[in-house]
């Protein structure tokens, strides 16, 4: 299993450089000039003088192959390099932005996971009864509402209408923790409406795969309580394919929580990097991208392992 | 029913009741939490600022933040007008300038202002490498001394009417010679006392400020909303205070809000470009029929809810002084005259291609309305709709035939002209390859000439050479709105291109 495990993580080193070097890449054939973008924000015109200055304080007047060899160095330090527009440095920044996002990932995943596999498995275990029949319309409809017009629809009615949350924002949750939570709700929930359908009818169908199987019925005839044959005979078997779903969700949603944050005003990742690419901050794209990447990698490591506890014929 | 479906779907009238009064009180909490700080102020940015240089032009929503914690010689005042800030009075004697310190000037760290901050903080604008937005016009400087510790005279190298107006804006702040370029420290009426990335600016009063008794509002919030319906959201909702770019679709509804306000005045401008190094519209006869094909209205009412004025001249600001009938009454809508144009010029069905952009739906709304105009007169137009950075782009390399453009000058002075209608460096604010000798003699001569008379004259002759050779087609006036809590008072919208220094006179607003 280790060797597994370190296989598995040198592939993934090799997979986030690979990435790195193909978004490096990529944003040159991308047209607009950093320095002129920067400086011609909101439609004003730029000093001729002043793009020249930018583009030599960025280093954008050396030849790209140079630029992306320090680029690699600067990597091997762990250094994501100075943000285009504000000089700071991208890897502070997104540590300041990406646990905002994965707080907002993970609540939704807690909301989802307890809405979707209790909801999933008694549809199965009703199939084709009326309250399976509910369950299943109510998913395909939340599953089919894109995330604006909920989130938009959810500002309307709890923060314009019933004036019962802020119309979206952020708070640290040092500053004031209740209000953090508050503004944590909206939009966790508003991404937990597709995301709990999904899960709802993954294990929906999983389940009811595995309640046809020969061992539950052996594990029921043998006189083990019903609720026992659920958790350790169903529930088990029939969890792999979710695992794999909601991992593969939770690594979409790091750099595609963007529709949510932007309703919600979630100052979160996906934010950064849509702002760093209409402003053509090519080290803050580079550096989100590179770590939404190896995250995404990450999660997808941490779910085969999770699939190694649940399945021990993945294990062998 | 197994054991185990009952266990868990059972509902006992003890869990319902558990469960309902849980929910009850989760509902209300979030009331007792919205309960609102009242002595803050809180005003709503269109976007967190993306840096805060002093000199570089960052946005709109950056020159509100920086106007908060710097200033420099001189401000605005409510109507707009040049006004003293740290200079409390000053002299002009054709090229020379002599500017007055006030004498309880004080940096946030506690220096005291002098004359040799302000030549320092002025230098850094023109110095070699600058990337300061005004590091081309205040090259206009020739000299800078300091008379004495409080007093500095300003020479420059040819009378510059506009030259206080430069003055009065967010690029030229004066800061400490000795805190440098690093950390810069101001003069602005408040401090920076905490920041959240992305997300909010908390201010607090700067006690040092050289204005007695300001700013009114000890504690000051700017919070980010870059979703303009949000924004509106959260100004309805009581979140904030002030919110600026009302967008257009919202402005009925915050009008007619019982609590809200919006305040609006004219802003920029929207104008086509032609590439002129091309056919079709290397030929004045052509620009002309775009001209005059056009019915102005439609765009107003399409692309800005009727938020808006038709622009038949020159693009002044509404109140420029030099603003005249002559100037601003160039063209009219007359689609006979535009196809007779277009049938002399011999470019009947023709295909062109108009560039605008997808980021914006201005842009892409006005673009539509002029392909409608234009298809009416005999021309096909063609749309090329690329994200804004990409359209800035194409705009630099010429890469159109003709091009949707919003404009503002940096200040309310004819001399912005020059930008966008004389010979200069390619930019997609300019007609590609437009350059006419003529023009730029005139331009040349607004710009230095100190008598208003003489300079209408002077512009009045701008405007008849534009008229004939349409080196850009002026297409509306839009508004800009800013939206406001019944409660705020004291908030003065600025007209024109000065709307985006609204930001000067927040140091006068009080919550009532």
């Amino acid at each position: 299993m280790l060797s597994y495990i370190i296989k598995r993580t040198l592939t993934a080193i090799l997979l986030s450089v690979a990435v790195a070097s193909i978004v490096f890449l990529a944003l040159y054939l991308v047209p607009g000039d950093p320095a002129e973008v920067l400086l011609s924000t909101g439609g004003v015109e730029p000093p001729a003088e002043a793009v020249n200055a930018l583009r030599v304080k960025l280093g954008l007047d050396q030849p790209v192959l140079w630029q992306y060899f320090a680029f690699l160095g600067d990597l091997l330090k762990a250094d994501l390099g100075q943000s285009f527009s504000n000089g700071e440095a991208v890897l502070d920044t997104i540590l300041v932005r990406l646990p905002r996002t994965l707080e907002l990932i993970f609540a939704a995943t807690v909301i989802s996971l307890i809405v979707g596999i209790p909801s999933g498995m008694i549809a199965a275990m009703r199939q084709g009864e009326t309250i399976d029949r509910v369950l299943s319309f109510v998913a395909s409809i939340a599953m089919s509402l894109p995330i604006f017009v909920i989130g938009t629809a959810m500002v309307y009615v709890f923060a314009q209408k019933f004036r019962l949350v802020p119309a979206g924002g952020y708070v640290a949750f040092s500053q004031d923790p209740a209000q953090h939570l508050l503004l944590l709700l909206m939009p966790s929930i508003a991404i937990s409406i597709g995301f709990s359908a999904t899960i709802f009818r993954m294990s929906r169908a999983t389940v009811a795969a595995v309640l046809t199987k020969d061992w539950v019925r052996t594990a029921r005839s043998k006189g083990i309580s019903e609720r026992q044959v659920m958790i350790w005979h169903i529930v088990r078997n029939a969890l792999g394919p979710v695992a794999t779903v909601v991992g593969l969700q939770m690594g979409n949603l790091l750099g595609g929580s963007v529709l949510v944050e932007y309703v919600f005003n979630w100052p979160g990742l996906s934010g950064y990097l849509v702002t760093a690419i209409e402003n053509r901050d090519y080290p803050g794209v580079r550096g989100t991208v590179l770590v939404v990447a190896s995250l995404f990698i990450f999660i997808n490591l941490v779910v085969d392992m999770i699939y190694m506890i649940l399945d021990p014929r993945v294990r062998s | 029913m197994t054991e185990f479906q009952r266990s868990n779907l059972l509902l006992s009238r003890r869990v319902f009741l558990a469960a309902s009064g849980a929910t009850l009180g989760t509902l209300m909490v979030p009331h007792a939490l919205r309960a609102q700080d009242v002595n803050v102020l809180k005003y709503a940015l269109s976007a967190y600022p993306p840096g805060l240089d002093p000199f570089r032009h960052e946005g709109a929503a950056a020159n509100a933040v920086k106007l908060q914690i710097f200033r420099g010689l001189l401000g605005l005042d409510a109507e707009g007008k040049v006004a003293s800030e740290l200079a409390e009075k000053w002299e002009e004697t054709g090229t020379d300038y002599t500017f007055h310190i006030r004498k309880n000037a004080v940096f946030q760290n506690g220096e005291p202002v002098t004359a040799a901050d302000v030549i320092w903080s002025i230098e850094q604008i023109t110095k070699e490498g600058s990337t300061a937005y005004f590091v081309e016009d205040l090259k206009v400087i020739s000299k800078m001394t300091a008379i004495d510790d409080k007093t500095v005279k300003i020479t420059l190298s040819a009378p510059t009417p506009a030259f206080t107006k430069l003055l009065a804006t967010p690029y030229v702040p004066i800061l400490s010679a000795e805190a440098g370029m690093e950390k810069p420290v101001g003069v602005g009426p408040y401090k920076i006392a905490a920041s959240e990335e992305g997300v909010s600016i908390d201010f607090e009063a700067f006690e040092g400020y050289y204005k007695e008794g300001y700013p009114k509002s000890k504690k000051l919030k700017m919070i980010a909303y870059k979703d303009e319906s949000l924004r509106v959201a959260a100004l309805e909702s009581g979140d904030v205070d002030i919110i600026e770019y009302v967008p257009w679709q919202s402005m009925g509804k915050v009008e007619n809000e019982r609590n809200l306000v919006l305040q609006e005045t004219t802003g920029p401008n929207m104008v086509i470009n032609f590439n002129v190094e091309q056919a079709p519209f290397n030929d004045a006869r052509v620009r002309q029929a775009v001209a005059y094909a056009i019915k102005r209205e439609d765009i107003v009412a399409a692309a800005f809810y009727g938020r808006g004025k038709p622009l038949f001249g020159l693009p002044l600001d509404e109140n420029s002084e030099v603003a005249s009938d002559k100037t601003k009454n160039l063209w009219s809508y007359d689609p006979e005259k535009a196809r007779a144009l277009i049938k002399e010029a011999g470019v009947e069905g023709q295909t062109v291609k108009l560039l605008s952009s997808s980021t914006y739906s201005m842009h892409q709304d006005t673009s539509l309305v002029v392909q409608q105009h234009l298809n009416a007169i005999g021309l096909v137009v063609e749309l090329d709709l690329p994200e804004w950075g990409a359209r800035v782009a194409q705009g630099n390399k010429g890469q159109y035939q003709f091009a949707i453009n919003g404009t503002s000058t940096a200040i309310n002075d004819p001399d912005g002209l020059t930008a966008m209608i004389g010979s200069g460096a390619a930019t997609y604010k300019r007609s590609f390859g437009y350059s006419n000798p003529k023009l730029d003699e005139l331009l040349t001569e607004g710009r230095h000439e100190m008598d208003l008379a003489k300079r209408k004259a002077t512009y009045e002759a701008v405007a008849e050479v534009v008229q004939q050779d349409v080196p850009l087609c002026p297409l509306t006036f839009r508004t800009q709105g800013f939206g406001l809590r019944k409660t705020v008072q004291g908030f003065h919208t600025l007209v024109g291109s000065s709307s985006g220094y609204t930001g000067f006179g927040l140091e006068d607003v009080v919550l009532g």
